[in-house]
């Protein structure tokens, strides 16, 4: 008996739902071995530091100065604009995590400047950034767990396409900060993608030079804080320094009065 | 060493240069009017997070030798301008620019320092940062 249309479509959806099985199977490998190589890891080795430029941007994309033009709700739209209101210097104490010494979360972690490194391990990329937080992104091909328990970091899955590393994140805790410093923070919605390349090129930043930067593309998804997704860059340079991480060592400012104790000796 | 305190008042500067490089927390805490200038012996450089430190002992007005804290930026800021934890050593003669705390103690936010080959460097990043807080040329700055 001939095969029948409706059949006919069936084998065709089937074969090309395999073909798209292998070429996911493909980029996962293909994509495994290129950042598994030793250049490929060379190029992304380093004490990343943001510039001073993406320090700024970040700085005043939500509450400080002229915003730039973040889409927010009529919710988080009055949050803003009731913090802003209040000059940076006569603020009481910073709002966010870091003054406690309690890590950003996602996706404010990245938009602090903060100094971090890539420290690779199979089937997973880390970032260790010098407040002490890490991030740990899954590139093994796994799938989210259908309910993530929420962390400040959110669980990370990536896949290269070719040199850039995808990235999205979920299951972020709702005690995370959505930008740096804010008192917006993210919300059991939140979901952030993102693309990060690095590339074998000069940028200066001030005094420093660097034979590389690596970029950031973000896009916040998040229906309750934004009217649509948005998306920003954000690039760094690779200094010829090394950190120690932790923020509890040194934090003198316990929000009232700094402690003015002098350290002892070497 | 010559005990040198100078009170410099300068204006408000615009809302838009009042910029700081990194906000980990609020400097409601210090003077950002007054700027006030020392020369001293630096007892110890911490290029910590997340705030760096500059410990130097240098005498007041009065005469009577102390320590004196400073607050920089944060390292990652400051790594932008070639700082590092070996940018400035234990007995190194600098002179420091800085916004003083409002409660009187012996500290403040560090805004320049002169190091020992007279170079002025920020310490803060951009030059704009806050109020403009100098070092005169009287003090070795170049």
């Amino acid at each position: 008996m001939a095969p029948t249309r409706e059949s006919r479509v069936a084998l065709w959806a089937t074969a090309a739902a395999k073909m798209l099985q292998l070429f996911a199977l493909y980029c996962i490998t293909v994509g495994h071995v290129v950042a598994q190589s030793d250049d490929m890891q060379k190029l992304w080795m380093g004490t990343w530091t943001m510039t001073e430029e993406t320090t700024n941007e970040r700085y005043l994309a939500c509450c400080d100065g002229p915003a730039l033009e973040v889409p927010l709700t009529p919710k988080y739209r009055k949050i803003r604009d009731a913090f802003a209101a209040i000059p940076f210097a006569t603020r009481e104490k910073t709002v966010g995590n870091l003054p406690h010494c309690i890590t950003p979360g996602m996706p404010g972690e990245v938009q602090h400047p903060l100094l971090f490194e890539f420290v690779w391990s199979p089937g997973r990329v880390n970032i260790l950034f010098q407040d002490g937080s890490y991030r740990r992104i899954w590139t093994d091909g796994r799938k989210f767990p259908e309910t993530p328990t929420p962390t400040y970091q959110g669980y990370s899955i990536g896949h290269w396409e070719g040199d850039t590393l995808v990235v999205e994140t979920r299951g972020i805790s709702t005690k995370s900060e959505m930008f740096q410093s804010s008192p917006i923070n993210t919300t059991r919605h939140t979901k952030v993608i993102e693309r990060i390349t690095v590339k074998h090129e000069k940028l200066k930043s001030r005094l420093t030079e660097s034979e590389k930067f690596l970029r950031i593309e973000t896009t916040l998804e998040d229906p309750e804080v934004f009217l649509r997704p948005y998306t920003f860059s954000m690039t760094f340079i690779a200094v010829p320094i090394t950190f120690e991480t932790g923020c509890a060592a040194n934090n003198r400012d316990n929000g009232t009065s700094f402690d003015l104790t002098p350290p002892d000796d070497d | 060493m010559r005990a040198a305190t100078l009170v410099i008042s300068i204006a408000l500067w615009p809302v838009m240069a009042s910029l700081p490089a990194y906000a980990h927390h609020s400097f409601g805490q210090f003077d950002d009017k007054t700027c006030t200038v020392i020369e001293g012996t630096v007892k110890k450089w911490e290029f910590s997070y997340p705030h760096t430190w500059l410990w130097v002992i240098a005498k007041d007005a009065k005469g009577a030798e102390a320590v004196w804290g400073f607050e920089g930026a944060d390292p990652a800021t400051l790594a932008l301008y070639g700082w590092s934890q070996e940018f400035i050593k234990k007995g190194d003669k600098v002179t420091v620019a800085f916004n003083p705390l409002r409660d009187g103690r012996k500290g403040g936010s560090m805004r320049k320092v002169v190091l020992p080959n007279g170079k002025t460097v920020s310490a803060q990043g951009d030059e704009a940062v806050f109020a403009k807080c100098q070092v005169p040329s009287a003090h070795g700055a170049k």
